[in-house]
């Protein structure tokens, strides 16, 4: 039902600067002055990203190259209509990344940029990676900038929350790893060779007995949920997203997260077509679930970071919902929906972080009044905000439509269920912006009376985003057409 | 034909104004209310322009092929599903358009007088020029995914709107009720367009009202519909917001809050009438659903002391008509009301505005009082909106009011239960009307003596709008919907003259009540009543509902998220460590150690693999 274009016919080959461009600018870091290190990570960034564009919109290709041949294994990459746009936003969640001020550009800065690049490195890997091995090796090698933001520069009660996000990962990863070597025996008894390409696999995997693949499809399922992450696999992500420096949290909910959808529409789809068909009633009610438990959770939450790191796992859900509605209509519109939620979220927590330069107190027990002494940064925020709900004119709009209306000749009872969600979205969204926004100002103290509105750069990285946000709204055709045969 | 300035002109307008209200963030100079409005009010004015002259246009097609597609963009197209931007005129958006431009295009005018002193008259005419662009949007739209865009649009100029003083957290919390409910009801839109997607195959009006569907889901998908407009049209048992929403500025509830948005709800089912009129049960639900919320509201209204709230509830009880002549099978009476309606209730909210402004923002009718000599313009404007609401011949509401009662009784789908709860309410609607005339303009004088002195007559920008309205009030209903000559003649046989009579006879019989009781009050009453809380109906509604989510959300958060998922990675930790402890490899205990822990594993694990190991293990 869901085919793939076969990668090797396909023109692009210069699938390698994906990769070799951020690892050299990981390397160059070290060799940058302390106080040049922003100046050389964004324009570093900016560049990487901008290459990403051109080299993307060169076309799709695919790359083999002899690795370890003696085995009969190869390197594999291929960028298609899937991986493309997940390669796109590792640059451009990068490039956010590194643009943001904090005190990782006051201790250790060379860490922090090495540790970006790296981890742009690990994640374009892990994107175009049709080679198992070297995909767990990636997905794997992501977390190591991430250990290392959160344990550098987190806020106090980090070491826990870097613990209980590595435990949670590893767990899954294992899971997936005894699964993929089980995978990979399976294809070695049948042809005597080894391989880990994902076209090999999937051809295994059809010609097997369905049950002999339900473990496998839970480790793959458990790992990539875990990522994502699905309710009731969801437990790291609060402390997580609270704990580490923005940068990081930045990673994790825009493009970590996608790691987790990417996972399951190239290897878990593929490879585990009957058994998703199996268990499709749970799959889908477990995104349904995700959906309104974490929008609840959002509800009652006061804290802001808490708040936008539920409602990622809330939106995430209907992402999975449209996958597991195993229809081409509905992956296409995850994907879709999967960009507009990097996009959204991604300028959320840049202005949140904006924000609590500007002012240090931002709980959302009370009215602190701040639209009128920031109004460029708040009208950004309410545009934000609007993507977030999932407004009429913006893409996570259509994202969402799209993903309901696929998932609903498959499962009207979930998608019904999911639909209150979007309610819930709108209550505590709009909750999070009135209570900083509005109300009277307080009285001003100290460093906060000072503080100014956001400056030219930073309104126009947020007209780029914003402006991006609604010109897909409109045109959704630029990332829908690959999947419209 | 070009459809497409109709609504680029408010698009511009809202740019324009927008930026040059950031820009006014920037250098601290207050853009005036003159320039901004004036931008506003002209891009209005000319889109009215070319809605009259697209109205003339459609008017020359032959009677059958009265309709203009115009495709501007192709919005999304994935594995079967294609929706394009395609604007579409026909008699009915086109009434409406005509309707949006021309009621805006005054206000417009009017609130450059009314926010003359605002601190940021830019931001509030680029929130109107917003909303005018969203509802153009909303009836103009070809599919059911373009009218939500407006749908949602409008509902976004409206929460804008009513919070949009919004250091005033009730004010902000009036805002945020209008939009929560009004995305309850579009969980109705939603699943009727997946219902749609699903059964046939596309969203174009066109299409799914030509495709034939099984009964059930016929009507479901016209209760959902319907459950939408309840809504976005304040109806039971979405209706709750619109009283709220009074928090805006006056100029707002009249255009929004009373004269377009509040309407999408009939237009809604008017568009789409032939998959609800093919459904009897649907029928009797909105024609149950639309006499309860005429008749409540109406008794709600008696009790109300703010002159707004007032008004609203009028405007819910008015609505409430529509929806039963939609109800009745007689979409198009419903359309009549909506464009009388209009004309009368954005001219007595603007009178409303005009006293609010004299009295230095006084809302409370008991607090008013002897004003038809100081306000002359407004008493006269408002009495002719007055006469027009109480349905008196041959001011404009008499036309479309008594449509709505003949068919109530009359139609198949009538019945007598219906037409009495109808004539109640009708009896009511004069009631409270001429009890709100009384007490405003006719009783002895209740204000302060300051107040009274300053109070004077608004000046032209705002009773120009209050004039032209007045008679449109007046002449709005003698010739009918510009679209349907033929009904208003038709309902007039023995029984319905009968029905007029009575109805007209009632009206005045409640107007000469209420004048009784009201006609010499000289203090301030307090009214303390079940009636004036609305019947505590809200109140239900936020302890139940309001409260009710956040009791579950906290509980989640406490229990199932603290106690549960978190125990779970806890048990997990103790899990690891104690294995860790009895390998005696992971005493450190630190994170590191397990990362070292798990690389070295990964490692081992691919060198067994690699390097040929496995090759001599069995799985």
């Amino acid at each position: 039902m869901l085919n793939f274009e076969n990668t090797m016919t396909l023109a692009n080959e210069s699938l390698n600067v994906f990769m070799v461009v951020p690892l050299a600018l990981c390397i160059l870091s070290f060799l940058i002055p302390k106080g040049l290190q922003r100046a050389y990570a964004i324009a570093g960034a900016i560049f990487f990203f901008a290459l990403s564009c051109y080299e993307v919109s060169q076309g799709l290709g695919g790359q083999t190259l002899p690795w370890l041949s003696q085995f009969g294994i190869q390197l594999g990459f291929r960028l298609d209509s899937v991986s493309k746009w997940f390669v796109v936003l590792t640059g451009l969640v990068t490039f956010i990344a590194v643009y943001l001020k904090g005190n990782w550009y006051r201790k250790s800065p060379r860490i922090f940029v090495a540790s970006s690049f790296f981890m742009a490195f690990a994640l374009n890997a892990a994107f175009l990676s049709t080679n198992l091995i070297t995909f767990y090796i990636a997905y794997e090698a992501v977390f190591v900038p991430i250990i290392f933001m959160v344990g550098i520069w987190g806020t106090q009660t980090k070491a826990a929350s870097v613990f209980k996000f590595f435990l949670m990962s590893f767990l899954g990863s294992i899971m997936m790893l005894v699964s993929m070597f089980y995978l990979i025996y399976l294809y070695q008894s049948q042809t005597g060779q080894y391989s880990a390409q994902i076209f090999d696999l999937v051809q295994v995997s059809k010609s097997i007995a369905p049950e002999r693949l339900c473990l496998a499809f839970f480790g793959f399922f458990l790992a990539f949920a875990i990522k994502v992450p699905l309710v009731p696999f969801h437990g790291w992500v609060r402390d997580a997203y609270v704990n580490a420096p923005m940068p990081a949290t930045i990673y994790m909910s825009g493009i970590l997260s996608k790691l987790g959808v990417f996972g399951f529409i190239r290897f878990v789809l593929p490879i585990f077509w009957d058994q998703a068909i199996q268990y499709h009633g749970i799959l889908v009610t477990v995104a349904a679930i995700s959906v309104l438990y974490a929008a609840l959770l959002a509800i009652q939450s006061k804290n802001p970071r808490e708040l936008l790191s539920y409602s990622s796992i809330s939106h995430l859900g209907f992402v999975m919902l449209g996958i597991f509605s195993l229809t081409s209509g509905g992956v296409g519109a995850a994907v879709l929906l999967s960009v507009a939620h990097t996009l959204a979220s991604v300028v959320l927590f840049m202005l949140l972080h904006f924000m609590s330069e500007r002012k240090e107190d931002l709980t959302l027990d009370r009215f602190h009044g701040l639209a009128p002494r920031f109004p460029m940064l708040f009208v950004a925020f309410f545009i934000a905000v609007l993507a977030s709900v999932s407004l009429p004119g913006t893409v996570n709009f259509v994202g969402e439509f799209l993903v309901l209306s696929f998932s609903y000749p498959v499962s009207a009872l979930c998608t019904v269920l999911s639909s209150i969600g979007v309610i819930l979205g709108t209550v505590y969204m709009f909750k999070f912006y009135q209570y900083l926004g509005f109300g009277s100002p307080n009285p001003k103290t100290g460093a906060e009376s000072v503080a100014k509105d956001i400056g030219v750069f930073e309104i126009s990285i947020l007209i780029f985003m914003l402006g991006l946000i609604i010109y897909l709204g409109f045109q959704p055709a630029v990332i829908l057409r690959g999947f419209s045969s | 034909m070009n459809l497409s300035y109709l609504i680029l002109l408010p698009l511009f307008g809202f740019l324009i104004n927008g930026v040059l209200y950031l820009r006014s963030t920037r250098n601290s100079k207050k853009v005036s209310a003159e320039l901004s409005g004036g931008i506003a009010t002209v891009a209005m004015l000319l889109s009215f322009a070319a809605a009259l002259y697209n109205f003339f246009l459609l008017r020359q097609l032959p009677a059958e092929g009265q309709l203009f597609d115009q495709m501007l963009f192709p919005w999304f197209k994935l594995a079967g599903m294609s929706v394009d931007f395609t604007l579409r005129l026909d008699p009915l958006s086109s009434v409406f358009c005509l309707v949006i431009t021309g009621v805006g295009s005054l206000i417009h005018l009017y609130s450059i007088g009314y926010m003359h002193h605002d601190a940021a008259p830019a931001k509030y005419f680029a929130y109107l020029n917003l909303f005018c662009f969203m509802m153009l949007n909303l009836v103009l739209g070809a599919t059911m995914p373009h009218v939500f865009f407006g749908w949602e649009g409008v509902g976004l100029a409206s929460y804008l709107l009513i919070g949009y003083w919004y250091h005033d957290p009730e004010k902000v919390g009036a805002g945020m009720k209008a939009f929560v409910m009004n995305r309850i009801g579009d969980i109705g839109f939603l699943v009727a367009m997946f219902i749609a997607y699903k059964f046939v195959g596309s969203l174009d009006f066109i299409q799914i009202a030509n495709t034939p569907l099984n009964p059930e889901m016929t009507t479901t998908l016209g209760l959902l519909v319907f459950f939408a407009c309840t809504g976005k049209s304040a109806q039971i048992p979405l209706f709750t917001w619109l009283p709220d929403a009074m928090a805006g500025p006056t100029p707002v509830s009249a255009l929004i809050h009373a004269a377009t948005m509040v309407t999408s709800g009939i237009y809604l089912l008017a568009r789409m009438h032939t998959t609800i009129e093919a459904s009897a049960t649907t029928l009797s639900v909105i024609a149950a659903v639309g006499a309860c919320t005429a008749f409540i509201s109406a008794v709600i209204a008696c009790a109300q002391t703010d002159i707004k709230k007032i008004l609203a509830y009028s405007t819910v009880s008015q609505l409430g008509f529509m929806f039963v002549a939609c109800g009745v099978g007689f979409t198009i009476a419903g359309v009549f009301h909506v464009m009388t309606h209009a004309f009368f209730k954005a001219l007595m909210f603007l009178g409303a505005g005009s006293v609010i402004h004299a009295l230095h923002e006084e809302q409370d009718v008991f607090k008013m009082g002897g004003l038809r000599k100081k306000l002359p313009i407004t008493f006269w404007t408002f009495v002719a909106g007055w006469a027009a609401i109480l349905g008196l011949p041959p001011f404009s509401g008499f036309f479309s009011k008594d449509e709505i009662l003949i068919q109530s009784l009359q139609s198949p789908h009538g019945s007598m239960p219906l037409f009495l709860v109808m004539m109640a309410a009708a009896f009511l609607t004069a009631f409270y009307m001429t009890r709100l005339l009384v007490l405003v303009f006719l009783s002895p004088s209740r204000m302060g003596q300051g107040v009274e002195k300053s109070v004077h007559e608004s000046p032209l920008v705002m009773t120009l709008p209050l004039m032209v309205l007045g008679v449109a009030s007046v002449v709005g209903g003698w010739f009918g919907l510009p679209i349907h000559e033929a009904h208003v003649e038709e309902a007039a046989g023995s029984s319905g003259r009968f029905i007029m009579l009575a109805s007209v006879a009632l009206a005045l019989v409640a107007a000469f009540i209420a004048y009784k009781k009201y006609g010499k009050t000289t203090k301030v009453e307090q009214v303390n009543d079940i009636a004036r809380e609305g019947f505590k109906i809200d109140a239900f509604y936020l302890s139940f509902f309001g409260n009710g989510t956040k009791n579950v959300a906290r509980w989640m958060g406490n229990l199932i998220e603290q106690q549960v998922i978190q125990r779970m990675i806890r048990w997990t930790v103790a899990i690891v460590d104690l294995s860790g402890n009895l390998l005696k490899v992971a005493q450190v205990g630190s994170s590191q150690a397990y990362l070292m822990m798990m690389f070295l594993a990964i490692f081992a694990v691919l060198a067994w693999f690699l390097f040929g190991v496995g090759q001599y293990a069995k799985f």
